[in-house]
């Protein structure tokens, strides 16, 4: 209890100061009062009664002071003061303290942006419930570490696993047509099993998910909206729940909203179930591979657990089905790996990078207030002398820096959140969680912590300098003004940012150099002035073969007839779109290969233009014509061939790539020869495919992809796959015009077929290289930064080395010197700061570039022409930094500079 | 007869001691210390006060404006609960010392 009252005491002496002084004064002068009465009682006169009373008393201004240091929260105030008296003396020197509150903003900004995008990837826990237990399940085989898995292989895992609360699978994302409601939109969706949703623990915002009821063969036609969706399309309606909608011209019920956060597996407009697909032909065979899983883990279970009995389930249907499941495990990965996976290594530079670059600002800094500690020698020697503690000196030099740098973080994060927009944006989607990035807590306790760490360290080198003045000789009319120790010091704080500032420029170099690479592959295809585009044909509408043909015969005629059309090609993909299959083969006349070395071709469904349209050259025999189409079926027994195998007998001829024809007919003229689609078609009667042609080999996925699979292209006239095509038009016309000349055109052949994902193939390929692309504009710009930041350290230290050795200088010019050797004096010595500095840096650059070699396209982590050609840059832009400072040497007048010592 | 400088501990002792009394404003306790030690603790009188406002911080004595004698209004100071509570544990500590050092200066 004995707190409260010298705490209330205490406060009451803070906010009634005022009052508390007179009540003081009033106290004393009664004193005073007394005893002048007392006196004069004795018989002394009122003045020497006056004076023996204030004699008697002592010191009232002294007393008085004592009396008010009992009263106060002395801290307080002393921290108070220190404070006002910082900003004073910052106000003073409005430049100076524009400067280096401009250059915090912008690096602990920086720093803080960067940190909002590694905290939302790679800390942030998942938007699920307990998430650490929800996994990502896949399959493996030598051909995809994670592949998919079939309906059959998922249903035999889920009856015979133990480890898993809750295991699901979805598809691929799909699309749905949405009409009955303005205009046509084409929308995003995903299948997933009620389990799926169960174990990822995501209730819906309104209305439900869907139950076992629904999710089954037959059950009812439902729908789950995604909140952007709901917002979007159908204005955050509550009412929609129970409402039917037309996807793809069925009616479906909405039966709920998903909330905000529920992004799985990516940002799809529809969640539906997956149950009602189950039957389909394509769904139930062990060899088609459409699903990936997600489960949670029991509690309890750990990873390995999971993973042995992963594997005996793996081997037990590797015995039971040798044909699809040889060498297929099911592998498991926790959930937040999908969504971060392979960007990790590049965040992770990145802070690392911004880091150094803040690091560099606080040298810079630190060096700024070093040099004016150095011109404040005098006032702080004097406030020495007058009774002031080094302590407190220290104390008041300390908080001028957590002001300024406190200052700079508050200023920094209304920058990040200004821009962290624009950073996202640039990256066009590409930020890994970048829905979840934004200022947290956790950013913002990022942000202080980095400014108090920072205002310490550079707030640090002046108050040590302080402590080290010398009253005597600081107060001394001559007094320059600085130490040897304060002036090695900043050529030190030199050296390291120029180090530092080499690293970042090495990194950025490698990383440039490697883009040029990656910008120069030869993709296999020339990607500029073909726009593309994708449709799906409705299955209800197009179910049969010729349907489909009738279809994109028409449009073919209708797109090659626009002016400025050059070819126009579809295709089941193309390269930079969506994916294609794989399908299994043998060799006619050639040995069986074991079940281990079972070559894949990756197939594309063509059309006779496409090899033109997307300008893929023709290295022998020749490409597709209207005749390969199906009349060769004529006359044949197609008798007794279910209809999920009938596809596949209209295929007779097939165009490879320069690598199928390299590895399987090494010596020999590949046209003619004969490849079997072993995979397809019914037992014993696969398709038997002639080669008429062989093409050069395309970047399907990407343009930085390494050796894969050989690839083939089958007729698209011989069977029209499943309706989902690509489109190609290389045409003359400008992006825009060409867009609605195809949208008007695919109008006319079919008014209720919607086109979607329609970009130009040069569009793709730059979105492809976007990963990279941001990395190398991030650290390029740090680099960049640091390297101003770095210069105009250099230009401080040269400047002010100037200034110190002006007696030298002036002796010199006295004594004979020409102008050349004064110049030669100051880039001697920046030199040596520069040299020492790049020395420095080149062996940290041999360190770490080590760490960013993945990043890398084709070049070496230890590229020799980047260390060559950047130590260069950066020695020349730093001698930059001498020229002015060498002029004012020059300038120094002997008589002057002599005289002033 | 010379001034003693009295420690800053023993000063608070006796100013609670005085308080103890009933409670009084400065003037008075300086009059009433002067007294008691027959003027032999004379005090520069205005070193008091900071003691007052040290002991009144730690809460030891309270202050109040109330009437005085002379009808002006005069700052009193009383003494705590705490007040009282410090005054018997220095008077334990200030027998004990003098206990030890009388028996040192006889002895030694």
């Amino acid at each position: 209890m004995n707190w409260f009252r010298p705490l209330s005491y205490r406060l009451k002496a803070l906010f009634h100061r005022r009052d508390l002084e007179a009540e003081m004064a009033e106290e004393m002068r009664q004193h005073l009062e007394r005893r002048i009465e007392e006196f004069v009682a004795e018989g002394m006169t009122a003045e020497e009664a006056r004076q023996t009373a204030q004699r008697t008393f002592g010191g009232m201004a002294q007393v008085q002071e004592q009396c008010r240091d009992e009263r106060r929260f002395v801290w307080l105030e002393q921290a108070w003061q220190d404070v006002r008296f910082a900003m004073r003396s910052l106000r003073r020197n409005p430049g100076f303290t524009l400067v280096i509150l401009t250059v915090l903003t912008l690096v602990i900004g920086a720093n803080t942006a960067i940190f909002s995008v590694v905290n939302a990837a790679l800390f942030r826990p998942l938007p699920y419930r307990a998430p650490d237990r929800l996994f990502w399940l896949n399959s493996h085989d030598a051909n995809a570490p994670r592949g998919m898995i079939s309906l059959p292989d998922f249903s035999d895992w889920i009856a015979e696993q133990t480890v898993f609360e809750h295991i699901g699978f979805y598809t691929t994302i799909g699309n749905y047509a949405l009409t009955g409601r303005g205009d046509a939109a084409r929308l995003t969706s995903v299948q997933i099993s009620a389990e799926g949703l169960a174990a990822l623990g995501l209730p819906a915002l309104i209305g439900r998910v869907f139950n076992g009821e629904e999710d089954r063969p037959g059950g009812a036609p439902v729908v789950v909206l995604s909140h952007k969706l709901w917002l979007a399309q159908f204005g955050g309606d509550a009412t929609i729940v129970n409402q039917t909608i037309l996807l793809n011209g069925s009616a479906y019920t909405v039966i709920g909203v998903m909330p905000l956060q529920a992004i799985f597996p990516s940002e799809v407009d529809l969640w539906l179930p997956a149950g009602p697909s189950s039957k389909q032909p394509i769904w139930t065979q062990r060899k088609n591979r459409l699903l990936r899983g997600v489960g949670r883990l029991r509690e309890g279970v750990s990873i390995e657990q999971a993973r042995a009995e992963m594997d005996a389930i793996s081997s037990r249907l590797e015995r039971q089905y040798p044909e699809t499941n040889k060498d297929r495990r099911f592998v498991i990965d926790p959930l937040v790996d999908y969504f971060v996976g392979d960007s990790r290594r590049g965040l992770w530079t990145l802070l690392g990078a911004v880091t150094m670059v803040l690091l560099i600002a606080c040298a810079n800094v630190a060096n700024l207030l070093l040099a004016r500690a150095a011109t404040r020698q005098r006032e702080i020697a004097l406030r020495v002398a007058l009774g002031a503690g080094r302590g407190r000196i220290v104390r008041q030099l300390l908080t001028e820096g957590l002001l300024l740098s406190l200052a700079g973080s508050a200023l920094g994060v209304v920058l990040a959140n200004v821009c962290l927009p624009l950073v996202l944006a640039i990256n066009g989607g590409g930020t890994p969680r970048g829905a979840d990035v934004g200022l947290d807590f956790g950013v913002l306790l990022f942000s202080v912590g980095v400014a108090l760490v920072t205002g310490v360290l550079f707030g640090l080198v002046p108050a040590w300098h302080a402590s080290r003045t010398d009253v005597r000789t600081a107060l001394h009319p001559s007094a320059r003004g600085h130490t040897k120790g304060s002036a090695l010091l900043r050529r030190i704080l030199v050296v390291a940012e120029i180090a530092c500032t080499l690293v970042l420029l090495i990194g950025a170099g490698l990383l440039f150099r490697s883009f040029v690479r990656l910008n120069q592959v030869d993709l296999g295809f020339a990607p500029e002035g073909v726009l593309s585009f994708r449709l799906n044909l409705s299955p209800q509408k197009y179910s049969t073969d010729p349907q489909r043909v009738a279809f994109f015969t028409r449009l073919n005629e209708k797109l090659r007839a626009l002016p400025g059309a050059q070819a126009v090609g579809l295709g089941s993909q193309f390269p930079l779109g969506p994916s294609g299959w794989g399908a299994p083969f043998l060799i006619e006349g050639q040995p069986v290969p074991g079940p281990k070395e079972q070559p894949v071709m990756d197939v594309t469904l063509a059309s006779p233009d496409y090899f033109r349209a997307l300008g893929i050259s023709l290295v022998c025999g020749r490409f597709f014509s209207e005749r390969d189409n199906q009349d060769h079926l004529r006359g044949k027994d197609s008798s007794g061939v279910s209809p999920q195998d009938r596809w596949a007998l209209g295929f007779d001829v097939v165009i490879i790539d320069e690598q199928f024809a390299q590895r399987h007919w090494p010596n020999q003229d590949p046209i003619g020869q004969r490849v079997i689609a072993s995979g397809w078609g019914p037992a014993g009667r696969a398709p038997i495919l002639t080669v008429i042609g062989v093409v050069a080999r395309v970047k399907l996925r990407s343009p930085n992809e390494q050796e894969g699979n050989v690839q083939a292209y089958l007729p698209l006239l011989q069977s029209s796959g499943n309706g989902n095509y690509g489109v190609l038009v290389r045409a003359t016309l400008d992006a825009a015009t060409l867009t609605a000349a195809v949208r008007q055109q695919v109008q006319a052949v079919d008014p209720e077929q919607p086109i979607y994902d329609v970009r130009t193939l040069a569009t793709r390929r730059s979105s492809a290289m976007a990963p990279e692309r941001f990395n190398l504009i991030l650290l390029g710009l740090f680099a960049v930064v640091a390297l101003l930041l770095a210069v105009v350290g250099l230009y401080g230290v040269l400047s002010y080395g100037v200034t110190q050795r002006r007696f030298e200088i002036g002796v010199r010019l006295a004594l004979g010197a020409q102008r050349g050797d004064i110049i030669r004096l100051v880039v001697l010595q920046a030199v040596k700061l520069v040299g020492i500095g790049v020395g420095l840096g080149l062996v940290g650059a041999f360190a770490t570039t080590r760490a960013i070699a993945a990043l890398l396209y084709h070049t070496s982590p230890v590229d020799p022409w980047t260390f060559t050609l950047i130590p260069l840059l950066l020695g020349g832009v730093a001698l930059l930094a001498c020229w002015l400072p060498a002029r004012r040497a020059t300038k120094v007048d002997p008589l002057l500079a002599m005289r002033a010592e | 007869m010379e001034k003693i400088d009295l420690l800053q501990g023993t000063l608070d002792m006796l100013v609670l001691r005085v308080l103890a009394r009933g409670e009084m404003h400065g003037t008075g306790i300086a009059d009433r210390l002067g007294r008691l030690s027959k003027q032999a603790l004379k005090l520069g009188e205005g070193s008091l006060y900071p003691a007052l406002y040290r002991m009144e911080a730690k809460g030891w004595i309270a202050a109040t404006w109330a009437q005085s004698d002379n009808n002006r209004k005069a700052k009193y100071y009383a003494l705590t609960k705490a007040g009282q509570k410090q005054l018997q544990s220095e008077q334990e500590n200030w027998g004990k010392l003098s206990a030890i050092i009388a028996e040192v200066m006889l002895n030694a």
